[in-house]
């Protein structure tokens, strides 16, 4: 088992390096280095392109894998669903009704605050997604306190997610072909927008919402033999029940706020690391998630930029065609799995 | 010396629907458990032993009344000091994941570890005695998801021994199993108390696994209060034909078994003390024909010579099996 966190661990630092040195821009990995270690580079601009562009991405794209596949994991554990995913609860959903306000809504009486250009680096951007998500959150989180069972939650969350849905839809059918466009754009998602300013808080957020997920692997593992079992280990079932809707609530917000909503990658990689570590036991599948949810959303990442596709391939879609057939494969592949999701 | 570990005071177990609209299912409930013994709780579907049960347990709150544990009553537990008094073992059908039966067993441990739940010496030490004792030892590295279900009950089993708690509580943990695994569970839970000097209470509806191995039994009706005592005072009492009277089911004193009403044909005489008498006399009871010694009887059956001798009207005719002897009886 350590062999193999060795080996995520030495994938994940070939895939940043990758990263950063891979792109439609070719750089010498020599001068990469001697940019990174401070020195001047030749042509100027290959020190903006290293500093200012790709390793804000490779950061963003480890933050957004760890979030994504931790508040998987906290879900998937929470429903004993092994559907569940970030999005279950509706903060993605959330997150996009905010955006969708903001850009096709706020801008109907002609106040154009977003272009296509703009999106990168839009301060209100990231606070309309907050703010959307929050709302969502703090719904879901009244819901939880005031209903015991986790069925219920999950699906009020559902049905609370095709309400905005609808009403994001709304919105669009009403909207500006320009905005529109814009905001189609932002749900693709993307890692490339977000600034060494941003992730000043971006970091931040993802570290706590991460230490918060190690302080709950042992109640989490007792939630897997369900609540009754759990309570009569010593857990606060309900308490921790909502601990964990708050902490992958605001991991998920984050991301989707800096990175627009990523789909797949929060579902899949639980089930990834879960395979490849042949365990369901947290104190190993937390670590597990992290890494590997690294290592996939920067694998995601490089082929968005891949030589050719110029960083025109949206990260959404990426995530989905690659990563899909990849956890069909390892879930076919293993016996343990059939066995016991 | 066996002393008072569990007691209810006027206790009303049931379900909270929002104000004063409770389904009250037991009421009035005075009773009490002791160390070093095994307490077998039966009843009909519906009488509210897994109610009992979870409000024992913590899980649900009491509508009335007291559950008191050694000094104090449960609600003045917190989560974390009831996980070291009482354990469970419950019907509920889990899908842990992968998990190995040591991870699953190591579960018991988690109300003494730090909060990563790490294992020390200690722990390790808890988890190879309960393995030993519920006899999986051999078990530990397998999923927990392929054992059968036999096997799955004594990987729970062992979690509450791992647990280590004074009382353990079981819903139902005969359910569902083979019955050479029935009994190698209750001997298991009866070893437990009588070794440990645990208390072991378990709901059952298998009459003849409680009778066999109960030190104490609970008996719950429907609409009357619970009974409590030794098996065989509550039979001698009448309580236990109570429990479970039906039109056509009535309890046999003799046998200790619910049987179901045949009709009456006639009366037979069956002698001899062999073994064989025994089951050829069930057989004609079965089907209607009992041996009332003074009642005129229809034929007389003997075992001699390995062969099966019955005289009707005067005539007497020999069969290997009793299925022949019981076709002639019909004819």
């Amino acid at each position: 088992m350590a062999l193999i966190f060795l080996a995520i661990a030495i994938l994940i630092l070939v895939l940043f390096v990758m990263n950063v040195v891979l792109g439609s821009v070719s750089i010498p990995l020599i001068e990469i280095l001697k940019i990174l270690g401070g020195a001047e580079s030749q042509p100027a601009s290959w020190q903006s392109i290293v500093i200012d562009t790709r390793l804000p991405q490779a950061i963003t794209a480890v933050l957004a894998g760890a979030s994504l596949g931790v508040s998987g994991l906290m879900m998937q554990t929470l429903f004993r669903n092994p559907l569940a995913g970030p999005s279950v609860l509706g903060v993605s959903s959330g997150a996009s009704l905010g955006v969708a306000l903001l850009m096709l809504f706020a801008s109907v009486p002609g106040v154009r605050i977003l272009t296509q250009s703009q999106i990168a680096g839009n301060f209100s951007v990231v606070i309309a997604a907050f703010g959307g998500a929050f709302a969502v959150l703090l719904l879901i989180m009244l819901l939880a306190a005031r209903y015991r069972s986790n069925t219920t939650i999950l699906i009020i969350g559902i049905m609370i997610a095709y309400v905005i849905s609808a009403v994001v839809g709304i919105l669009q059918f009403y909207s500006f072909k320009d905005d529109l466009q814009a905001f189609v754009i932002w749900g693709l998602g993307s890692f490339a927008n977000v600034s060494w300013q941003q992730l000043t808080f971006f970091i931040p957020i993802v570290i706590l919402g991460i230490f918060a997920a190690v302080l709950l692997i042992k109640p989490m593992n007792a939630l897997l033999l369900g609540n009754n079992y759990a309570s009569n280990l010593g857990i606060n079932t309900r308490l921790v029940s909502l601990l964990i809707i708050v902490v992958a609530g605001i991991l998920v917000a984050a991301v989707t706020a800096y990175c627009g909503p990523i789909a797949f990658l929060g579902i899949a990689i639980p089930h990834l690391s879960r395979n490849l570590l042949k365990s369901s036991n947290h104190l190993i599948v937390v670590p597990g998630t992290i890494l590997s949810g690294i290592a996939l959303a920067l694998l995601c990442n490089l082929i968005a930029r891949l030589p050719g596709f110029d960083g025109a391939l949206p990260i959404n879609a990426i995530t989905s065609i690659i990563g899909a057939p990849v956890v069909i494969w390892v879930i076919l592949k293993s016996s343990h799995y059939q066995k016991s999701l | 010396m066996k002393k008072a570990i569990l007691k209810t005071q006027d206790l009303a177990i049931g379900y909270k629907h929002g104000r004063n609209n409770d389904t009250v299912v037991q009421s009035h409930i005075d009773l009490s458990l002791n160390s070093g013994e095994i307490c077998c709780m039966l009843g009909p579907n519906g009488s509210g032993k897994s109610t009992l049960i979870r409000t024992l347990a913590g899980f649900q709150q009491s509508l009335n009344g007291k559950v008191i544990l050694g000094e104090k009553s449960i609600s003045h537990f917190s989560a974390g000091e009831l996980a070291k008094k009482i354990s469970v073992v419950l019907t509920e059908q889990m899908e842990p994941g992968i998990m190995r039966v040591f991870d699953m067993v190591a579960y018991g441990r988690s109300p003494y570890t730090g909060f990563l739940g790490k294992l020390n010496h200690e722990d390790k030490k808890a988890i190879v005695e309960a393995l030993d004792k519920t006899g999986i030892s051999a078990l530990q590295t397998r999923l927990f998801a392929e054992l059968s279900d036999g096997e799955k009950q004594k990987v729970m089993i062992a979690k509450s021994l791992a647990q280590q708690t004074q009382i353990i509580i079981l819903d139902e943990p005969a359910a569902f199993l083979d019955f050479p695994s029935k009994i190698e569970i209750m001997h298991l839970l009866r070893k437990t108390a009588w070794d440990d000097n645990k208390t072991v209470l378990l709901s059952t509806h298998d009459l003849n696994l409680a009778l066999q191995f109960a030190d104490k039994l609970w008996l719950m009706g429907k609409g009357s209060p619970m009974r409590s005592g030794l098996p065989e005072d509550l039979i001698l009492a009448g309580h236990l034909a109570k429990l479970f009277d039906r039109d056509k089911t009535r309890f046999d004193l003799n046998t200790g078994n619910f049987e179901y009403e045949t009709t009456h044909i006639g009366n037979v005489n069956v002698t001899g003390q062999e073994i064989e008498m025994q089951w050829l006399r069930r057989a004609f009871a079965r089907k209607g024909y009992t041996s009332n010694k003074g009642d005129k009887a229809l034929a007389e059956i003997h075992f001699k010579d390995h062969n099966y001798q019955i005289k009707i009207a005067g005539q007497t005719y020999g069969y290997e099996t009793i299925a022949e002897t019981l076709k002639k009886m019909e004819s």
